[in-house]
């Protein structure tokens, strides 16, 4: 049972493998950050490389990339307000807004903090909860995951912070601009109109950038601030200060990461879902809900610990089921079979040197993320300190070769313009981008996994009982009302409060 | 500040001459002419793969990257475009300039039904010119180990019982896990109630959570999974290597021959040529004694089917869907 | 005039695309229509409501109210104008013209001087060719080349 440690100790003391796992931690968090990179990409050009490489070896350098990939998408978010990676969506909510009040420094350390815990939390699940978490993972199928996407999508409730109805029609035009393209059941192409281009449906990353990037540069542009900077302000024991803070709220950090875990753990709903619905849950606590939006940092930490949390999570269905719950893990299974280990049930037993070897190595790497992370963090927040005439141009290019390189594709460019256009009108009109992209994100899980329970149910004779009896369909459709009614209740005495007071006042009067 | 005045001047300099230089060395490069076929391949070939890196065809592309810079001197680059389940990527070969400087990754019978299927496929068949085709992967029938399915027999029975009540689990709508199920459902003259999944993964992990009562799987899935399933048959034409326990479809009776094959295309109207340049590459690959012996292990059967042999494979898979897609779309 | 405010406006485009949504998923079948037609149908429920919301209160602001409509537009034909030149002449060249009028544009009448003006030429190659080199031949990103240039 416990005979792989010296193996693991062997493989980790090894001066070289740690080299890697640095190197491949930095590469991973400049992928990261770039929009248009992923780390799927990344890690398929590691491939060849794996060839030559032992097993080990190129299993701890597919991890550091991983852990870095997920972490970096958090920098381009805080700093020019769009995602490196869709898993960062949340992030933008609070830490753009931390960046642009002159806290870029704050906001990153947070990132790292956050991140790392969640790692490690994630790492610790992955270590010692593989077998249990695997089955919850096999009790998720159609029906569950509409009602995991309906649990997202409750989060409009929440994030509409000017008008309901706005956030429900945003939130609509998502789900209906996520149905571009072929249908993942019925299998004929929607609302392509003739366009040849238009049936593999619109890029995620390409529609995040144009709806947090293209309008932010236009606001900055025609408020006539580009001649300046963003005031920042250098600050000592930024490091000690944030992480008070987040200590002081350890409720947060570890809400956020079980979510992260176990989001991780259904295969196909990835980073991105793990981070709002652990924002979501953030604010739903949280005694001062006005402050998120405008730059709270236990927004960014909530974001931040969930979807590097989720990381762990998507492994666990890998290593104990042989299913990939990501495209990177999909990789990573593949590095796996060219040195003819096949993943799945019996890897822990078969391979416990390799396999635990990789999961001290995951957990050291969470660890190192943290050292580096807060190393960089504050040469990284400097970078704000740029003239906004030139980062506005700076921001125009990474958006679009972030917008091409993610499929190759000069069509996704031309998208990328046209809706962030239309974005910005939308914006001036009232229509939140957060809604719109919730609702396209979350669009084809909803979709997939109510098209299946129907087809299921009706072959079974019981389209309705397949929806509403199994249990963990309930517990997620309790925990949707919920989701629903606290923040109307809530808005309900607000209100109430609210025009008793000016009665009061007109009575005065 | 004069300093750097002058600084920034000379690296402008060294900048713009750098950049004359690589335009100018790309310049001959760009314009290599149609039909001069000789000293083919002049520079370095893409190889394009039409869906997520990390996937079979990527791992495929990789394991024959070296072999092919060996075989043909000169460097091969592999990108990746993705999207509509392959059909992006192919659109995009069809419009390549045909000069074997662009391949892509194929899969028979997606490049055969898209066309048929879609309203906006965005190329045809005949546009891809078969190069080679490398691998195959038997589909196969499987059931989890307590389902009270023992058989092929009993499956057709349970079929006939109560039509439309079995579910099986397969990747995608219009592709050749439908089309298999199409054709199995046909053979038998029974209902089963196919459901699509986005992916082999999703459709293996609702399985075996008990979503479905029966998975179409790729052979290589099974291999991995042969101890966790009853596999109940197996649509190669004869027993398969890595699972010499299961049954092929056509020793039970029922006469069904289903997989999906991978191969590389270039753009029709290539020169010949070249063609043969980039076949005889390929097929000194698919003869590696270590290439054959890994894609046994992992679950393949490896193939060595030149340009013409593919073509001709291709144009009959076609004249077969035919009949099968007019019923499907009216 | 008050009538045809933002608003109302909105909500009737709103219940056009509702009803685009309603004719295209009429050819498909059930299960690739099913989805999108109920989003659809809840689109033009929730338009309704807000274009009797629309007419009853009628927003005071126009839409452009407060906004120096002449830079918006330029910054938006700017990131056009980007798209187009980089399908015409390929994306580093795009990439460098598009930086260097940015930043020279942008800077106001100051940085017309020469010597913000090399700065300008500078800053766009040095970071235009970093990340065109990191893209191209680290990422083995095929960057188009530019319809002018053969591609």
């Amino acid at each position: 049972m416990t005979d792989y440690i010296p193996v693991v100790i062997e493989v980790l003391s090894n001066p070289l493998n740690l080299l890697l796992l640095v190197a491949s931690l930095i590469a991973g968090i400049i992928v990261g950050a770039l929009p248009g990179l992923t780390v799927t990409m990344a890690l398929a050009l590691l491939l060849p490389f794996t060839f030559s490489l032992p097993a080990d070896t190129s299993l701890i350098a597919m991890g550091g990339l991983y852990i870095g990939g997920m972490f970096g998408g958090c920098i381009s978010a805080i700093l020019i307000n769009t995602p490196g990676t869709p898993s960062a969506i949340a992030t933008t909510f609070d830490g753009y807004p931390m960046a642009r009040s002159g806290k870029p420094h704050h906001a990153i350390v947070t990132a790292v903090l956050a991140s790392g815990i969640g790692g490690i939390i994630g790492a610790l699940a992955l270590l010692f909860l593989t077998p249990l978490l695997s089955s919850l993972s096999l009790a998720f199928g159609p029906p569950e995951y509409f009602w995991v996407a309906m649990l997202g999508l409750s989060m409009i409730a929440t994030l509409s912070s000017g008008s309901m109805l706005k956030g429900l029609i945003g939130g609509c035009l998502g789900l209906l601009l996520g149905t571009i393209g072929i249908a993942p059941i019925g299998g004929e192409s929607r609302f392509t109109f003739g366009l040849a281009p238009l049936v593999a449906g619109l890029e995620l990353t390409v529609v995040l950038i144009a709806f947090f990037c293209i309008p932010e540069v236009l606001r900055i542009v025609e408020n006539r601030i580009t001649g300046e900077r963003i005031a920042y302000r250098k600050e000592k024991g930024v490091v000690a200060q944030m992480w008070n803070r987040l200590i002081r709220r350890p409720f947060l950090l570890l809400r956020s990461s079980v979510i992260g875990v176990i989001v991780g753990i259904i295969p196909g709903a990835g980073g991105n879902v793990a981070s709002i619905i652990s924002y979501d849950a953030a604010v739903k606590f949280s005694k001062d809900k006005k402050a998120f939006g405008k730059g709270s940092y236990e927004g960014v930490a909530a974001s931040e610990s969930a979807n590097n949390a989720e990381v762990g999570g998507s492994l666990v269905p890998l290593l104990s089921l042989g299913i990939p719950g990501a495209p990177p893990a999909a990789i990573m299974m593949g590095a796996l079979m060219i040195h003819g280990i096949t993943p799945g049930p019996g890897l822990f037993t078969s391979q416990a040197g390799l396999v635990y070897t990789f999961l001290w190595a995951f957990l050291l790497a969470n660890v190192l993320l943290i050292v580096l992370g807060l190393y960089l963090s504050g040469p990284i927040g400097r970078i704000i300190n740029i003239r906004m005439d030139v980062l506005i141009p700076v921001i125009i290019f990474l958006s679009t070769i972030g917008a091409f390189a993610i499929r190759n594709n000069f069509t996704d460019v031309v998208m990328m313009v046209i809706i962030g256009l239309a974005a910005y009108l939308l914006s001036r009109l009232g229509f939140h981008p957060a809604p719109i992209v919730l609702g396209l994100i979350l669009g084809p899980i909803a979709e997939v996994g109510l098209t299946q329970s129907i087809l299921i149910g009706q072959a079974k004779d019981h389209v309705f009982a397949f929806f509403f009896t199994r249990p963990v369909s309930v517990v997620l459709m309790v925990l949707c009302a919920l989701s629903i009614a606290v923040p109307l209740a809530d808005k309900w005495l607000r209100s109430r409060r609210g025009s008793g007071q000016r009665q009061g006042k007109e009575e005065a009067e | 500040m004069r300093k750097m005045k002058l600084a920034a001047i000379m690296l402008l300099a060294v900048l713009l001459t750098g950049l004359a230089g690589c335009s100018a060395g790309s310049g001959p490069a760009a314009e290599g002419k149609e039909g001069d076929t000789k000293g083919y391949p002049k520079h370095p070939i893409t190889y394009s793969i039409p869906f997520d890196p990390g996937g079979q065809s990527d791992l495929e592309a990789r394991r024959q990257q070296p072999h092919l810079e060996r075989i043909l001197g000169t460097s091969i680059v592999i990108t990746y475009k993705i999207g509509g389940g392959g059909a992006v990527g192919w659109t995009e070969l069809a419009g390549k300039k045909p000069d074997g400087y662009f391949m892509a990754g194929i899969n028979v019978p997606h490049i055969i039904l898209q066309p048929l299927l879609q309203r906006d496929a965005g190329y045809k068949t005949e546009q891809l010119e078969p190069v080679a085709i490398f691998q195959s992967t038997p589909v196969g029938l499987a059931v989890r180990k307590d389902s009270s399915i023992q058989s092929l027999e009993d499956l057709i029975r349970m079929a006939k019982d109560k039509p439309g009540a079995l579910t099986a689990a397969g990747v995608g709508t219009y592709t050749g896990h439908h089309m298999t199920h199409l054709l199995f459902e046909e053979k038998l003259e029974a209902a089963i109630q196919y459901i699509p999944f986005t992916g082999a993964a999703a459709a293996m992990q609702s399985f075996l959570g008990g979503n479905t009562d029966l998975l179409w799987g790729n052979s290589n899935d099974l291999v991995s999974y042969k101890d966790e399933f009853r596999l109940i048959a197996i649509g190669s034409a004869e027993r398969f290597t890595a699972l010499p326990d299961t049954p092929t479809f056509i020793e039970q009776g029922v006469d069904l021959i289903a997989g999906i094959d991978r191969g590389v295309a270039v753009p029709q109207g290539t020169p010949e040529k070249v063609v043969q340049e980039l076949e005889k590459a390929f097929l000194k690959i698919a003869a590696d004694p270590e290439v054959i012996r890994q894609m046994t292990a992992e679950g393949f059967e490896p193939k060595a089917m030149g340009a013409a042999e593919s073509k001709a494979y291709i144009k009959q898979l076609k004249a077969e869907y035919e009949p099968l897609v007019a019923e499907l779309r009216p | 005039m008050r009538l045809l405010n933002k608003d109302v406006l909105s909500a009737i485009v709103l219940l056009a695309v509702s009803a685009v949504v309603y004719l295209e998923t009429a050819g498909l079948n059930e299960m690739s229509a099913v989805f999108p037609r109920s989003i659809g149908l809840l689109l033009g429920v929730l338009s309704v409501i807000y274009l009797v919301f629309s007419l009853l209160k009628p927003s005071a602001s126009g839409l452009w109210e407060g906004t120096n409509k002449g830079r918006l537009a330029a910054a938006a034909a700017g990131i056009a104008a980007y798209a187009g030149l980089i399908w015409l002449s390929g994306f580093l060249i795009a990439s460098i013209l598009m930086m260097f009028s940015f930043i020279s544009l942008l800077g106001g009448r100051e940085s017309r001087r020469p010597l913000r003006l090399l700065q300008a030429g500078a800053i766009a190659i040095l970071v235009s060719g970093f990340f065109f080199v990191l893209f191209k031949y680290v990422f083995i990103v095929p960057l188009p080349v530019g319809i002018l240039f053969g591609a």
